[in-house]
């Protein structure tokens, strides 16, 4: 039955044409991804994520100090330990202003409490709290990449 | 001495007819020839429908959004030729690009002219689009074989959002960082959305990087797939049966006679009301339009009409950029945002959505609406087969009885985005905080 369809001229052109269009499938796709991977960046020209503190200019007790380049707050919480904020807005990356309540966006209005919590507006998380290293040299080195549970604490020494 | 004048006037016959495949005369072949020998003109029919010349017709609305495309296409040109995508500090301390943008207001020879005519036709381009996709909707025109061109009309108005977005980057001033800051963040949350995003910013920040590629999409790749889906959008109104119209128009007022012009040569017509291409066309059926009686020529009605808008739109476009300044914020600081930060008033209803929560009203809600709004013609054919209600459809007709439930809702549509708009631009204040306009006035943004 199906013999009688498979006659050669369908059965050439049928052959004829996936082959021509597979090629050509086949190149289009990968040219695209070539195009894709070509698009994707390799190298990063920004900011680097993690900076550096010398430990005699951290401020009094209960004081902060704000790193406004690497959007941190960084909080002198005793004698012996520090903690740090980012800036970094969870909602959509904008920078967020220090109030005396605790934190507040200009964007699109979230709100947080002087420990990153979120207390209002669409923020969809706390603000992420970073991990501080004490690296030789008497200096910190704090890692804006990171997001450590609220309240975290590292030793100055 | 009249030899020479012969010999004159032969010569400029002859320039005059190498210019010109046509003459100069009231006659329907001339009328016709005009349109059709000339490659502007010839995108146009040589007949066309009575009604396509009315004001209730388009009103003109998509026009007007084709001409600011072409004002911007030229101010942008003009617009490159001082302008470097560059984010580097120069020895003014400004970032380059921030530079050219006050060389352009304060140094350059109508530079500040131009780049307010751009910055304030592209404003009046996204409204255009939307107001001539409201039109279409409201009259029915996106049915009848015309839903197809629906869709490349959303796609062109995608593009013309997508141009205005990358086009507000380049003076790389606090709202184009944190314009673009944010918008990447949304393209963050959306589904595969770190990838576009990786590829739109070349970096992982908003930064330098990002600043050549908005660049090169806003003067090269968008411009040029938007020419081409104009010449799409164009030829389908052509092919699709040309301005929606009603099926029988034989009983509306007929045009008098002698607005056709006089027949001179053999034909057994006597004014050209009654034929289309007859006179030209050699074969052996000439296309009769049923509906004759309403069909005029293109020439010179409709042409007058098109470079009247076009003077108009003119007048208008230079006297907005006289008298408003384009804004410019202060330069891009990647650290502080302005407080309140708000995008320019397309964006305002976006941005409202979005202070609700990032995913729903940044991702699914203008995701849903997008999709909506340009596959509406076959979910309703869809819904038209499915529930087996074959309506007569009405194209052409503003506001058919047959149609109230979509129009209700298209129009629904529009004034929920529009107070969003209205919400964001007049009732946000410091910190995205309410506040009413009558207590105090809200700041910054909203251009």
């Amino acid at each position: 039955m199906s013999e009688e369809k498979k006659d050669g001229k369908s059965r050439r052109e049928l052959i004829t044409m996936s082959a021509a269009f597979g090629l050509m499938g086949a190149a289009a796709a990968g040219a695209g991804g070539a195009l894709f991977k070509y698009m994707m960046p390799v190298v990063s020209y920004g900011t680097p994520q993690k900076f550096l503190v010398p430990v005699k200019d951290l401020p009094e007790v209960g004081d902060e100090m704000v790193f406004d380049d690497m959007k941190v707050v960084l909080r002198r919480v005793s004698d012996e330990e520090v903690s740090a904020i980012s800036l970094v807005c969870t909602h959509l990356g904008c920078t967020v202003n220090r109030v005396e309540t605790g934190f507040l966006c200009p964007c699109h209005g979230s709100q947080y409490d002087s420990d990153g919590i979120v207390v209002g507006g669409p923020a969809p998380k706390t603000l992420p709290w970073l991990e501080i290293k004490t690296v030789p040299g008497g200096q910190l080195e704090i890692d804006t990449g990171t997001s450590m549970p609220e309240g975290s604490k590292f030793k100055i020494a | 001495m009249d030899e020479l004048k012969k010999m004159v006037k032969d010569f400029g016959d002859k320039l005059y007819y190498s210019f010109f495949r046509h003459r100069m005369d009231n006659t329907g072949l001339t009328k016709s020839k005009i349109m059709f020998s000339n490659v502007l003109l010839h995108i146009q029919p040589v007949k066309i429908h009575k009604r396509s010349v009315k004001f209730k017709t388009t009103m003109g609305l998509g026009l007007i959004t084709f001409y600011l495309f072409l004002i911007l296409a030229l101010t942008g040109i003009l617009l490159m030729f001082h302008y470097v995508p560059s984010t580097a500090i120069g020895p003014d301390g400004l970032p380059d690009a921030y530079s050219r943008m006050v060389n352009l207001r304060s140094n350059v020879f109508w530079g500040d002219f131009l780049r307010n005519m751009h910055r304030w036709s592209a404003h009046g381009m996204v409204a255009f689009v939307a107001l001539h996709m409201l039109r279409v909707y409201l009259a029915g025109a996106h049915r009848g074989g015309r839903e197809f061109n629906w869709v490349i009309g959303c796609i062109l108005g995608l593009l013309t959002v997508f141009l205005s977005y990358t086009g507000y980057l380049l003076p790389w001033d606090q709202l184009a960082f944190w314009g673009v800051k944010v918008g990447t963040e949304i393209a963050k949350i959306a589904p595969g959305g770190a990838l576009i995003r990786a590829v739109l910013l070349g970096d992982t920040d908003v930064g330098a990087e990002a600043l050549i590629r908005f660049y090169v999409l806003h003067v090269a790749v968008l411009p040029s797939v938007m020419g081409f889906l104009i010449a799409v959008h164009f030829f389908r109104i052509r092919k699709d049966g040309g301005l929606a119209r009603p099926a029988d128009t034989s009983k509306e007022k007929q045009i008098p006679d002698e607005e056709f012009g006089a027949v001179k040569n053999n034909s057994v017509f006597k004014t050209a009301r009654s034929y289309k291409l007859v006179e030209i066309v050699k074969g052996n059926e000439p296309k009769v339009n049923e509906e004759v009686d309403q069909m005029m020529f293109a020439w010179p009605k409709l042409i007058v009409r098109e470079v009247m808008v076009f003077a108009g739109l003119m007048v208008v476009m230079s006297l907005i950029s006289v008298f408003f300044d384009a804004p410019l914020e202060g330069p891009a600081d990647p650290n502080h945002p302005t407080n309140p930060a708000k995008a320019p008033w397309y964006f305002l209803g976006l941005q409202e959505l979005t202070s609700y929560d990032g995913f729903i009203g940044g991702v699914v809600i203008p995701g849903i609406m997008a999709g909506g709004v340009m596959f509406l013609p076959y979910i309703e054919i869809a819904m038209e087969t499915f529930t087996k209600t074959y309506r007569k459809n009405i194209p052409g007709v503003w506001f058919a009885r047959e149609r109230f439930l979509e129009n209700s809702l298209f129009i629904g549509l529009y004034l929920f985005m529009l107070a969003l708009i209205l919400i964001g631009v007049y009732f946000r204040g410091e910190n995205w905080a309410i506040v009413y306009p009558w207590v105090e006035h809200a700041a910054g943004g909203g251009h």
